[in-house]
């Protein structure tokens, strides 16, 4: 891994406004707003995993979208390299798309029920004119299918969705993003859909075909997974990155009573480490109009005045270690 | 010597759709003693849920009882004819929490209204008195008891499943079926469940099974295990020599694929069972987890597992050859 930086996000924010009553929208002027992602800067270095780790609803699949554009933010800039995407154009997007890829949380949806497999993952080939013929395409498809260890090629290749496992349809998602070389991946929570057994073999899969791509943005609710999976996490918590360090720092001194508390309450797969202490209070608030402090402050057990006054902000506390904390130090 | 609660024996539910008789539940024996919790684990579509839908007689119109007993604290409840089943069995002695509560709580009644209703249908009583105790369950839940006049989709993902908690708890049943009880929930409402179950659990002395795949929610819940594999049960034990000394390969996948937040040393490599679980329209012949067995030899792909057998007073596996352990 390289200290360079492959993506860098500037100031992101994304509202989406909330469909109101025909009365409440005549009798009120506020306008209603949520607040999926607001206000994040980070950046995503060469050859890096990052996680983005969040419970549901904190705007982590928002914000994954936005980094490739496929939603079009408030504000905010997103440079891949030294290219600013946001202002790029649509054919000039288009001619970046190759670079960025993505692979969607549920392969029970997101592969076309009527195209063969070899559709499926030839499409981006196809769309991105990096095949010339049919057998060019074919040749390329049956490459990458061994990488994802389904073979022979051949056996698959004319299959639809629903002759494969989960397991499998969702290698095949993974094919269709790493077939064209992409620098950057995001794979949205690409296994939180499959049985726990098969799971690894997905993982497992992704860290081989780190030669075919450079970065991806991982994300997930399952902090055990991207503990093993990332170089580096960032954990959300209502549109805002309350801590974002190496996995190995965040999970063995997280700082953020938050990730404190998710730490805590991931369950542990062993009888004899049973724990019922949950330190965190409340459920989550709604992302509609956030006031102004500290998104944590209602749940947090350690808040103090400063933090219904002031949102912190993300500092870097030594060795790249970010939170956003007033409690810290 | 404590009670058993729960006894089945020689279970069998196969569902007749037009492919063919799916073995959804093939064989299985199981016991729950009393103030027990049991866990009962395995991948999606093994047939945990069918089991405890069966042990209701909740089944789908096209899934049969084919075999099988139930005795209920030394009663053959599977003798009692439909009516008597629901008036003196469902929800009295044994009530469910139905997976996914955001679809089994109907959207046009208020939460009270709807705990109320699974009380006046088995206690006669005036509806005021019922509304009453819903307002009193949705407190012991945790949950405000003025919230019980409100509607599902005013309740959040936690509170609904609370509510559905609230509801099985309606007729002060004996045995409760967890089905799920926390997917589909993140971690810190996941963890609160549990805490919540387990706090009614020793109030109300109830015995649990608490169906799952995932197997580090039944290591914080359970007392025994129950693994279930293509429709039966292989492995069953004490929770603590199930997850130290499992016997079968199955179970012991099942449990080193699961990463812990807690390991010293970030793993770049993820544990996983080959293959995935076999087709119940048509199993493999011999032991049903040949194909994705790393010791299967010869034996298992022809002739069927023995039967249980005894390694300890609480554990039992069913396998040719299981791991580390001398007959």
């Amino acid at each position: 891994m390289t200290d360079e930086a492959l993506i860098r996000v500037r100031n992101l924010r994304k509202l989406f406004p909330v469909r109101k009553g025909f009365l409440s929208s005549i009798f009120s002027r506020e306008s209603l707003h949520i607040h999926a992602v607001d206000n994040v800067s980070f950046d995503i270095k060469q050859d890096e995993v990052l996680g983005l780790v969040g419970e549901s609803g904190c705007g982590k699949t928002t914000l994954g979208r936005l980094l490739i554009r496929l939603i079009e933010p408030t504000s905010g800039d997103v440079f891949f390299r030294d290219i600013n995407i946001m202002e790029l154009s649509r054919s000039e997007m288009q001619s970046m798309r190759p670079k960025m890829q993505i692979i969607f949380q549920d392969p029970y949806e997101s592969l076309n029920p009527r195209m063969t497999v070899l559709d499926l993952v030839g499409e981006p080939l196809e769309i991105n004119a990096l095949v010339g013929s049919e057998s060019e395409k074919e040749e390329s498809v049956a490459e990458i299918l061994e990488h994802v260890r389904m073979t022979p090629p051949g056996e698959f290749m004319f299959r639809y969705p629903h002759e494969l496992s989960g397991g499998q349809r969702q290698r095949v998602a993974v094919a269709r993003a790493l077939v064209i070389h992409p620098d950057f991946v995001v794979a949205d929570e690409p296994v939180s859909m499959l049985d726990t057994s098969t799971r690894g073999e997905i993982l497992n899969l992704m860290i081989e075909l780190r030669g075919l791509t450079r970065s991806y943005l991982f994300i997930t609710h399952e902090l055990a997974v991207a503990r093993h999976f990332c170089d580096r996490i960032a954990i959300m918590y209502l549109g805002r990155i309350m801590e974002m360090a190496r996995s190995d720092d965040i999970i063995r001194r997280p700082i953020h009573p938050y990730t404190k508390a998710l730490i805590e309450a991931t369950p542990v797969p062993d009888p004899s480490a049973r724990k019922e202490k949950v330190s965190i209070k409340g459920e989550v608030l709604s992302p509609i109009n956030p006031p102004r402090r500290c998104r944590f402050y209602t749940r947090c057990l350690a808040a103090k005045d400063i933090c219904s006054k002031l949102e912190p902000e993300l500092v870097d506390i030594g060795g790249g270690h970010m939170v956003a904390c007033h409690l810290y130090p | 010597m404590r009670v058993n609660v729960l006894e089945v024996s020689d279970l069998r539910v196969y569902y007749h759709t037009v492919k063919g008789v799916v073995k959804a539940v093939d064989g299985v024996e199981f016991f729950v003693e009393e103030g027990s919790s049991v866990g009962l684990a395995g991948e999606s579509g093994c047939g945990k849920t069918t089991f405890g839908l069966a042990l209701l007689k909740l089944l789908p119109s096209n899934g049969k009882l084919e075999s099988g007993s139930v005795y209920f604290n030394g009663r053959d409840v599977y003798a009692l004819d439909e009516k008597e089943f629901r008036e003196k069995v469902r929800w009295k002695q044994i009530s469910i929490i139905f997976q996914g509560s955001m679809n089994a709580l109907n959207p046009v009644f208020k939460v009270e209204n709807q705990i109320a209703e699974s009380i006046l249908l088995h206690e006669k009583m005036p509806a005021k008195e019922a509304i009453q105790i819903a307002r009193d369950l949705l407190k012991k839940v945790d949950i405000d008891p003025v919230m019980g006049r409100h509607y599902p989709h005013e309740f959040s993902g936690g509170m609904r499943q609370r509510a559905m908690i609230a509801m099985a708890l309606a007729c002060n049943p004996k045995l409760v079926i967890a089905d799920e009880p926390t997917t589909a929930l993140d971690v810190i409402v996941q963890k609160q469940l549990m805490n919540l179950l387990r706090r009614l659990k020793k109030e109300m002395n109830l015995s649990l099974i608490v169906i799952s795949h995932d197997i580090s929610v039944l290591a914080e819940l359970c007392d025994y295990l129950n693994i279930m594999y293509a429709g039966r049960i292989v492995e069953w034990g004490g929770i603590n020599e199930i997850f130290e000394n499992s016997q079968h390969y199955y179970t012991h996948g099942l449990i080193s694929t699961f990463p812990t937040v807690y390991d010293e040393q970030r793993k770049q490599k993820f544990e996983f069972i080959p293959g995935a679980p076999p087709n119940l329209l048509d199993p493999p012949l011999g032991c049903r987890f040949h194909p994705r067995c790393p010791a299967a030899t010869e034996e298992c792909r022809k002739e069927p597992p023995p039967p249980m057998e005894q390694i300890s007073r609480t554990h039992f596996v069913a396998c040719h050859h299981p791991r580390g352990w001398e007959r």
